[in-house]
């Protein structure tokens, strides 16, 4: 069961086990994209290429979708960002159970975007669990863990791309242990949860008074997706521009908050001061920050909103 | 396998309880390490019940805490509230059927606010303002209410209301018959 290209590299390292996949759960296809086509998920377009049957039910409440996959009569269920809720009974249908591969070190970051929320706060470390589930929000007893160090380089990008290979790696280990009963459920700590919370247009507004270590985080955890964003009103313009810095690193420098310092995009913070090394334009792809300079010269002393 | 057992299940008060008339004391002093344990225990209790939100007197304890997830568009995305108000109402209500976790297997519509200002702490501490509509309008208000000591069932006519606490005490009575 999974979704997103994250699952897709989890569906190819099952296919190359000695495992039998019995049919792939993939949310249905979405309009996405110009003209609002529907759009098939990668694990779907992942599953279809590979001759595999493939179901897409809009929710799992209905009792039809879960007699259905009880009629399956699976093993176990390997559940990696599908997106849709799992109720009890199809929790149980396996034999041995659901098993969720999660992209955070719990019980911190349960929930919607622990890859974003741990680069965002700043974390050192972060990894990957599996974990059995259970009905709660990422409460389940843990199998298996991958950790990997945070760099000050990582974006939610880099980190995703990590996680998803060092997911699809420990996989085919977690399924032997389960099927052998050598897996050793571990319960979760009852100190340290963090939630993850979903990610709203409240989260991508840079706010220029926090300190640049802050800033930095933010940007670098928003990018590629959803990226933050400022506001910045060219000097023979009266309408801002709002533009989506997608790398950052910071440093020391002093000025009023959002001021720009220099001809770099180094720009002050409430403590530090953040450069902006990579971004988007409305309009335009992503580039470096010195290819949008050539076109477009920011000077030390205007300000950012 | 142990598939339902790694969370902190409550037990929830059902009518008539008396607790569940009690109205709940302020949380003093900030959120603490404390507060966040119950806020988990509550959320876990809320996912296995199944509901889409719990207040703290209805597994027992006697503060103005709020957990809730209505599970839009078939995501979890859970919501914490400690000391909510509601600062302003519109005039528009909407009637929705409302259930409670605390009155088992009753649902009645219910008219209220179609939407409302609120003010809270959230899970970290932050105070946070915002406009709930929709269902979150409706169960945020549904939930203060417990705070208040009040219930969904207080709405009705006497006449529901008596039968509503009969039929859950009688379900009460028969699966403790069932488990013995």
């Amino acid at each position: 069961m999974g979704s997103p290209d994250f699952s897709t590299v989890t569906l190819e390292a099952l296919r190359a086990t000695e495992h039998e996949i019995v049919c792939v759960y993939s949310q249905p296809p979405r309009p996405a994209g110009r003209g609002k086509a529907d759009r098939r998920t990668p694990v779907h377009l992942a599953a279809e290429a590979a001759h595999l049957p493939v179901r897409t039910p809009r929710t799992l409440k209905k009792q039809s979708e879960q007699d259905a996959f009880a009629a399956l009569n699976v093993d176990l269920a390997i559940v990696v960002a599908y997106g849709l809720i799992l109720p009890p009974p199809i929790l149980n249908a396996p034999r041995l159970g659901c098993v969720n591969l999660h992209a955070s070190l719990l019980p911190r970051w349960r929930g919607a975007a622990p890859i974003q929320r741990a680069i965002m706060a700043g974390d050192a470390v972060s990894g990957i669990q599996a974990m059995q589930m259970d009905a709660g929000l990422d409460t389940g007893d843990i199998l298996y863990t991958e950790e990997t160090p945070l760099t000050p380089d990582d974006t939610a990008g880099t980190l995703h791309d990590r996680l998803a290979s060092l997911g699809a790696n420990m996989l085919p280990t977690v399924i032997s242990q389960l099927a052998n009963g050598t897996a050793t459920p571990t319960k979760q700590s009852e100190h340290g949860i963090t939630y993850a919370s979903k990610l709203g247009p409240e989260d991508q507004k840079i706010d220029w008074t926090r300190s640049a270590k802050d800033v930095d985080a933010q940007i670098r955890g928003l990018s590629p997706f959803p990226a933050a964003r400022f506001d910045w009103t060219p000097p023979d313009a009266n309408t801002p521009i709002r533009i989506k810095p997608l790398m950052s690193s910071y440093e020391r420098g002093d000025g009023r908050p959002g001021e720009v310092l220099d001809d770099n995009l180094l720009v002050a913070c409430g403590e530090g001061a953040v450069r902006i090394t990579r971004l988007q334009r409305p309009g335009k792809g992503p580039m470096d920050a010195a290819d949008f300079l050539r076109g477009t010269a920011i000077h030390r002393g205007q300000i950012f909103q | 396998m142990p598939i339902l057992q790694a969370m902190a299940i409550l037990d929830i008060l059902t009518v008539p309880d008396p607790r569940l008339k009690d109205v709940s004391l302020p949380v003093e002093g900030g959120v603490t390490d404390a507060h966040r344990k119950l806020m988990d225990d509550m959320l876990d209790t809320m996912y296995a019940a199944p509901g889409i939100g719990l207040a703290a007197i209805q597994v027992g304890v006697r503060l103005r805490i709020i957990v809730m997830d209505l599970m839009e568009n078939d995501e979890k995305n859970p919501r914490f509230f400690v000391n909510p108000e509601i600062l302003e109402t519109i005039e528009e209500t909407k009637p929705y059927e409302e259930g409670c976790l605390s009155v088992p297997d009753i649902f009645d519509e219910i008219e209220r606010p179609a939407r409302c200002k609120l003010r809270y702490l959230d899970y970290n501490g932050n105070a946070v303002e915002e406009w709930a509509e929709g269902l979150y309008a409706v169960c945020i208000q549904h939930e203060m209410d417990h705070l208040e000591g009040t219930l969904f069932i207080d709405y009705l006519s006497r006449l529901k209301r008596q039968r509503a606490v009969d039929k859950v005490k009688k379900a009460k009575r028969l699966s403790a018959a069932e488990a013995n």
